[in-house]
């Protein structure tokens, strides 16, 4: 017979011992992470997280964005993600400490977003990539993202943040796109991915 | 001895000797509930599969927000694991784990209660992930309000057996015991774990990626594993009339699954910035897994060995034995792709999911049939009508199966190599893997088929009225021999 004593225990201490190491562990020696301060600049590595930045996790996450598109860069021994510019140096675990929700990712249909606030840091390019991507790439496989933008008549001026469309695109004469509250906190979120910082534990990879 | 060739061979007297009446509406429940949402996965997997070769035709209607491939995907996998596999899974053992006990207490309200609030916690689910409340976190998409309900379903159906174990009359245990309690414990303490620490305590960024991954490995090695290999322990030995080969190897694929499944997970970020040491262990989890896994896959041989023939006409058979036999492999390709020299090639491309495939469409979907084509004719005492169309569901499945898992390493061999070539753009890698989107199309195509193969199947005993014919001499054991973990 099988006593159910050894079964529990079983699971106690040979499945506990992966639960320690892959959940407890790193809860607790990750939580007392400091943020790196630099003695001359005073520049603090890395840098807080906006708040509207913030509100854009939750957008990321809703449309799935994770599903193609990943969050860390390997040591050049690992992969090319250096030699292809997705970022200077490799991810270490303090880039994440100011991060409340983390989309590492583990699908590449589309480049990695590490440092995309690096690349691009003009908002409007990506409201336009989010509202049409074959402006960029007509052969893409990126998903438009219209419900993100509302249409909206032109009260006197246009909208500061209006989209630059043109062709089939473009609204109608007397209208505009505008990004709605979600892409304005998902492109903030974009832009705060940026991990341009020095770190001592992770040195700039060399040419 | 002579061994029932058919399908169905049992008579609803022998129907009370396998599982009490009792708990025939439980599994029904689990079984119904299971198949439903294995054909709303895959209708919502060939749609995500239209919407991964090109997101702009009408086909992959792109301006629903709830019908973007963000969403769709993860929810299509999200069922394939906790609808299907899962409340499959869940109705075998409870057909296991009462013919084993021989206790006449274990009622059928607990498990009917767990069937329901499991699948308010899918519907619920669904309609959160598509409706925008994903977590964005793979696998564990579910927001809390469903993931709680999914939880619960599962703590009420744990304590549920433990409590039928504890009070059951025969003291013989066997090896399919050992495996679905241990998922049940398992699993309810992994998916509890994670879900709490990664929705509830908010653990901090660094943290996450070890949590979230480590319940990757849990949610397939210590919770869809043991449930696969228990179904087939249990069944195998029944439908080949001998007890199973080995005791010994029993036990090595026991313990060794228990103590090397937890740590597989992590492989899948190799790279990312988890302490290289648990990336290390992870692999050399992942290859030790290959020896109980392998260890299984003998003893199944074995245990089948001058019974081959059988698996022609015992369809039941067929699918238990190469489900079990898939397993393996899944496991050997895992441990080889999992080294580094090779997964930084592979990793991040459509290899990845591929494997995964292998062993949720290879190994645990066929079990999970098996399951069924065994249990069912025995539950309601009615034998198989069409049995050409469970072949047909047998042949449709493993084609289905190859299709996808070489279409889409091939995909990934070359998506990978073209990623570690800086030269090559990014847009240049999709386009060069786009001819493959095609074949990953038409092998969700074909799953969707055997799904519908499959389903029709069920129900196809409900409509004749026909006891199976009695075609065995002697009655096919009910209980499998002893074999115990000491």
């Amino acid at each position: 017979m099988n006593r159910l004593s050894k079964i529990i225990g079983g699971v106690f201490i040979l499945f506990g011992f992966s639960w320690w190491g892959l959940a407890v562990y790193p809860y607790l020696s990750f939580a007392g992470l400091k943020a790196n301060v630099d003695p001359n600049t005073k520049a603090v590595a890395p840098p807080d997280v906006p708040g509207v930045a913030q509100q854009g996790y939750h957008v990321y996450a809703a449309n799935g964005c994770v599903s193609c598109h990943s969050q860390f860069v390997r040591d050049q021994s690992e992969g090319s993600d250096i030699d292809r510019k997705w970022g200077n140096r490799r991810t270490v675990a303090r880039d994440y400490m100011k991060v409340d929700d983390l989309f590492l990712g583990v699908s590449r249909f589309g480049p990695d977003l590490t440092n995309v606030g690096v690349r691009q840091k003009d908002a409007q390019w990506f409201y336009r990539y989010l509202y049409d991507p074959k402006l960029f790439n007509p052969e893409t496989t990126m998903p438009r993202y219209r419900w993100l933008f509302k249409e909206q008549a032109i009260a006197g001026e246009s909208a500061r943040n209006a989209l630059k469309l043109e062709g089939a695109d473009a609204p109608g004469p007397g209208y505009e796109v505008v990004p709605t509250a979600e892409a304005e906190s998902l492109v903030a979120y974009l832009l705060s991915l940026k991990q341009d910082y020095p770190l001592p534990e992770a040195p700039e990879a060399k040419e | 001895m002579s061994v029932p060739n058919q399908l169905a061979d049992v008579r609803s007297d022998q129907v009370a000797t396998g599982v009490r009446s009792v708990l025939r509406a439980p599994i029904l429940l689990f079984f119904f509930s299971g198949l439903f949402w294995l054909l709303v996965a895959g209708a919502l997997w060939l749609l995500s599969a239209f919407q991964a070769a090109d997101p702009f035709s009408a086909w992959a209607f792109p301006d629903v927000p709830w019908l973007t491939y963000g969403r769709v995907y993860p929810v299509a996998m999200d069922l394939l694991v906790y609808g299907w596999a899962s409340m499959i899974g869940v109705g075998a053992a409870i057909w296991i784990l009462d013919s084993m006990a021989e206790n006449p207490f274990g009622g059928p309200y607990l498990p009917l209660l767990a069937g329901l609030i499991w699948n308010v916690g899918l519907v619920v689910g669904v309609w959160g992930v598509l409706g925008g409340g994903s977590t964005g976190k793979e696998w564990l998409e579910f927001p809390l309000y469903s993931a709680f309900s999914i939880w619960l379903g599962e703590i009420i159906m744990a304590v549920w057996a433990v409590a039928l174990y504890i009070g059951r009359r025969s003291k013989d245990g066997y090896i399919s015991q050992a495996f679905l309690l241990t998922a049940f414990i398992a699993f309810a303490w992994a998916y509890g774990s994670a879900n709490g620490l990664l929705q509830i305590v908010q653990v901090t960024g660094p943290a996450q990626p070890a949590i979230h991954w480590w319940f990757f490995g849990c949610l397939v090695s210590l919770w869809l594993t043991p449930l696969g290999v228990g179904i087939v322990y249990h069944f195998v030995p029944l439908l080949v009339g001998r007890p199973l080969y080995s005791a010994k190897l029993a036990r090595i694929s026991f313990w060794g699954i228990l103590a090397f499944g937890g740590w597989t997970g992590i492989t899948q970020i190799l790279g990312a910035p988890v302490p290289v040491w648990l990336q290390t262990s992870g692999i050399v989890a992942t290859v030790l897994l290959v020896v109980p896994v392998l260890a299984f896959a003998t003893n199944l041989h074995l245990t089948m060995k001058g019974s081959f023939d059988l698996i022609k006409p015992n369809l039941a058979l067929r699918f238990l034995v190469t489900g079990g036999m898939l397993f393996g492999l899944a496991s050997v390709w895992d441990a080889i792709t999992t080294f580094r020299s090779i997964n930084r090639i592979l990793e991040f491309t459509l290899a990845v999911p591929a494997r995964t495939y292998l062993t949720l469409i290879g190994f645990v979907t066929l079990v999970c049939f098996g399951a069924i084509y065994y249990i069912l004719p025995r539950l309601v005492g009615r034998s198989w009508k069409y049995t050409k169309l469970i072949q047909l569901h047998f042949w449709f499945s493993m084609v289905a199966l190859g299709l996808l898992a070489f279409d889409l390493t091939i995909a990934g061999v070359i998506q990978g190599f073209g990623m570690l070539d800086p030269q090559v753009s990014m847009a240049a890698v999709i386009d060069l893997i786009k001819p493959f989107l095609q074949g990953y199309i038409l092998a969700t195509l074909l799953i969707g088929v055997s799904a519908l193969l499959g389903a029709g199947s069920f129900l196809t005993v409900f409509v004749n009225p026909a006891w199976a014919p009695d075609s065995s001499e002697a009655p096919e054991p009910v209980i499998n021999e002893e074999v115990s973990l000491a």
